[in-house]
């Protein structure tokens, strides 16, 4: 008789701590963050019929001649735009892309990768904290740090 | 076996809601405390706030919303790319990236840093794979970052389960507002029902006071001997005063008639010097209770020395103090002094020991060598006992030659102890040396290495008890593959005695293999064997299997086998589901034969 009489009690308590159980919530629409995977690396590779970042860092060197920023976006099911832009330590707009089509025919891509470079075997110093920003249909999407030393 | 009736936790008492976020699609991972969202509206410094995405890590207590940030109030319109915000201290930072990098900031009177922690590693991916998380339309966080959502659904290892109309995400962290919790209610056939309940009463910055009630009701249990029920109540409190001063609380009471408490105060003067106060009371089971008052003070004397001094008094005429002074100096030199006078009230008498010891030590310390000498003495004024014990340690630092393939280090300590008991006087020494020589790992070929390592002992001293030992212990480790390998160890161990014209001893042997396979982090296990060669016999093996069944779901087992005996000692089964600040597991043990599910915090 005490066995059952706890049973209903912690019974009763839980469905007091939990609230209210509905069984009628309507599904959410789909979430759209298409950007999988958005980091610094020094080289890509082939990986399949795509292609995969090796060397990921957020620190770099002068010595290093490049500076990748690879971005691998999921589910891709209409035509879409990239753009990169990288900051130089001051704040100031070193470089940018054009916006770079993706998908026109508009078919459903399981995977996308792409990737831009920053050359630093130019004249100038790269010294500081850089950063990289990438927009999707001219919104922003992700921004990444990093160090040249 | 132990059965689960209900575990909830569930505060009664209401909580401030800090800030709302209303998305198209809003998640929160349970597992890892986080939540991120798309197309969502909040309110913050008066401003009406939408963005395409949003992520929460609500542990560290960072907010960032990015894409199309836009900030709306009467009349003000502010656009950016990202808005990092503190819904706690009502300020943001809107960031926007055009021909060069745009910051303005809102609540926010000095000119901070730009944040540089954009969650990078928070993605839908790692909240859709968590085992519990949650989607929702509509997210609230309470000022103590408890996190409620309504019209929600719960998923379960990806799976869509049953829906609420409103729930506590967070239900059972570590963060919790003042108010009553009723932590859990289990009943199992040993222990029957229990039941455990807390009071958590603070002020920020101030109180923290934490009463917990621990129940266990024993009558439902068949053939129970024992006290049908038992209460045990805990209070710990602390206060902080101001930033030099600061007290705690704490208290036990359990109804078997055993209870505790203590108050300590802690009050630092200046940089160099702290003290702390303390009163304190215990009651054990069948003794007298005891009242303890109390300090204890630190001196950090820079080039000086620290000093830390410390005493105690029993109301029933206890006490017990103690000295402790070091210092460094001329790089190479230490010095330690201590001391301590202690005068208890024997167990089951009237009468007190009482005992002073003292210890002096100097020692140095080169690149080459070591040389230490001590003083130790102790006064047993009850028993008229008085013992000191002088000592000297030298040792030659480990050296490398060879390249760096032998290291090989020596150790010499003397003691002589002198015991005065009334009249009787009796003094002993001994001397012990200790020599090992080792080797760095020496590869034979790429995927094959060696290594040895041997030890010497001698012991002497005045009763003529002296032993030689020694040892030898050989290593080998081949890489059969890539993450697969074969290992073995042999040990000898030899022990000879001497006196007079008589030796004797023993000696041991093991000869063990290990084949180890990590060759990812989805497999990783080792199974060993030993023998040992002098009995010629197998002897025990021993296996650690684990590997990955499915998406973060680990099988893990432990077998212990006894050849000797021909017996399967001991085999443990896990499955564990690791799941951010929780990991989840199915355990059955052979020796207690008792299979449970456990939900361990990490």
């Amino acid at each position: 008789m005490i066995k059952k009489a706890a049973v209903i009690f912690c019974v009763a308590s839980f469905l007091a701590g939990v609230g209210c159980i509905s069984f009628k919530i309507e599904p959410l629409p789909e979430p759209e963050q298409l950007v999988e995977t958005l980091v610094l690396c020094k080289r890509v590779i082939p990986d399949g019929e795509l292609l995969a970042p090796a060397d990921i860092t957020t620190d770099f060197v002068m010595d290093d001649p490049v500076v990748l920023c690879f971005v691998a976006l999921k589910n891709v099911g209409q035509a879409m735009t990239l753009k990169w832009k990288w900051y130089a330590p001051d704040g100031t707009l070193f470089k940018e892309t054009v916006d770079v089509p993706v998908n026109e025919s508009e078919a459903y891509l399981e995977a996308v990768t792409a990737y831009d470079r920053l050359d630093t075997q130019q004249e100038e110093s790269f010294e500081g904290r850089w950063m990289v920003v990438i927009l999707v249909n001219g919104k922003l999407a992700g921004r990444r740090t990093f160090i040249v030393r | 076996m132990a059965m689960l009736l209900s575990g909830v936790s569930f505060l009664i008492s209401e909580d401030k809601i800090l800030i709302e976020f209303k998305g198209s699609y809003l998640a929160y991972s349970y597992d890892h405390n986080q939540i991120y969202g798309e197309g969502v509206f909040f309110h913050i410094l008066s401003y009406d706030v939408t963005c395409d995405h949003l992520k929460a890590d609500i542990g560290s207590r960072i907010f960032y919303a990015y894409g199309s940030v836009v900030l709306i109030k009467e009349g003000e319109r502010f656009e950016g790319d990202e808005f990092f915000f503190d819904p706690e201290e009502n300020s943001g930072t809107l960031i926007r990236y055009s021909d060069e990098v745009g910051v303005i900031r809102f609540g926010l009177e000095e000119e901070t840093a730009l944040p540089s922690d954009v969650l990078e590693t928070l993605t839908l991916s790692k909240i859709q794979s968590s085992l519990f998380y949650f989607t929702c339309e509509v997210a609230q966080i309470t000022e103590v970052y408890e996190v409620l959502g309504e019209r929600v659904v719960l998923h379960l290892e990806g799976l869509e389960s049953v829906g609420f109309k409103k729930f506590k995400l967070s239900s059972g962290l570590k963060q919790r507002g003042s108010g009553f919790s009723l932590d859990k209610i289990w009943f199992t056939k040993s222990q029957g029902i229990i039941a455990r309940g807390s009071y958590l009463f603070r002020t920020p910055d101030r109180v923290n006071s934490l009463t917990q009630l621990n129940y266990e009701e024993r009558s439902v249990l068949k053939d129970y001997v024992g006290p049908d029920r038992q209460i045990d109540i805990l209070n710990s409190t602390s206060v902080v005063f101001d930033k030099n001063t600061n007290a705690s609380f704490t208290g036990n009471y359990n109804s078997s008639n055993l209870w505790n408490a203590s108050f300590v105060l802690n009050r630092r003067w200046n940089e160099k010097v702290t003290t702390n106060f303390d009163v304190s009371y215990n009651k054990p089971i069948n003794f007298k209770g005891e009242t303890w008052l109390g300090f204890t003070s630190i001196i950090n004397g820079g080039h000086l020395g620290d000093l830390s001094l410390a005493g105690r008094y029993e109301v029933q005429d206890q006490v017990l103090g103690s000295l402790a002074y070091g210092n460094t100096f001329l790089d190479h030199f230490t010095f330690l002094l201590n001391s301590t006078y202690s005068k208890i009230k024997i167990v089951g008498s009237d009468d007190f020991s009482e005992i002073l010891t003292g210890g002096v030590s100097l020692s140095y310390d080169s690149r080459v060598f070591n040389l230490s000498t001590d003083y130790y003495l102790n006064h047993d004024l009850f028993g008229s006992q008085l013992l000191s014990q002088p000592q000297l340690r030298v040792g030659v630092n480990p050296f490398s030659f060879y390249g760096g393939i032998l290291v090989a280090s020596l150790t010499n300590i003397f003691i002589y102890s002198d015991v005065k008991a009334g009249t009787e006087h009796q003094n002993a020494y001994s001397n012990n040396t200790i020599f090992s020589l080792s080797t760095q790992p020496m590869y034979v070929a790429p995927s094959f290495s060696l290594n040895m390592s041997v030890a010497v002992e001698q012991f002497l001293e005045k009763e003529d008890r002296n032993f030689t030992s020694g040892g030898f212990i050989g290593y080998a480790t081949f890489e059969v593959a890539r993450g697969f390998f074969l290992e073995g160890l042999y040990n000898v161990q030899s022990r000879r005695r001497s006196r007079d014209w008589l030796v004797e001893g023993t000696t041991s042997q093991d000869l063990s293999a290990l084949f180890r396979a990590n060759p990812s982090d989805k497999l990783n296990s080792w199974i060993s064997v030993s023998y040992d060669p002098k009995n010629r016999q197998w002897t025990q093996s021993f296996a650690d299997i684990s590997f990955e069944v499915i998406r973060k779901w680990k099988f893990h087992t432990l077998i212990n086998y006894d050849f000797i005996l021909n017996k399967l000692n001991n085999i443990d089964l896990f499955l564990v589901r690791e799941a951010g600040r929780v990991q989840l597991r199915f355990v059955w043990r052979s020796l207690s034969k008792q299979f449970s599910v456990e939900l361990i915090p990490r």
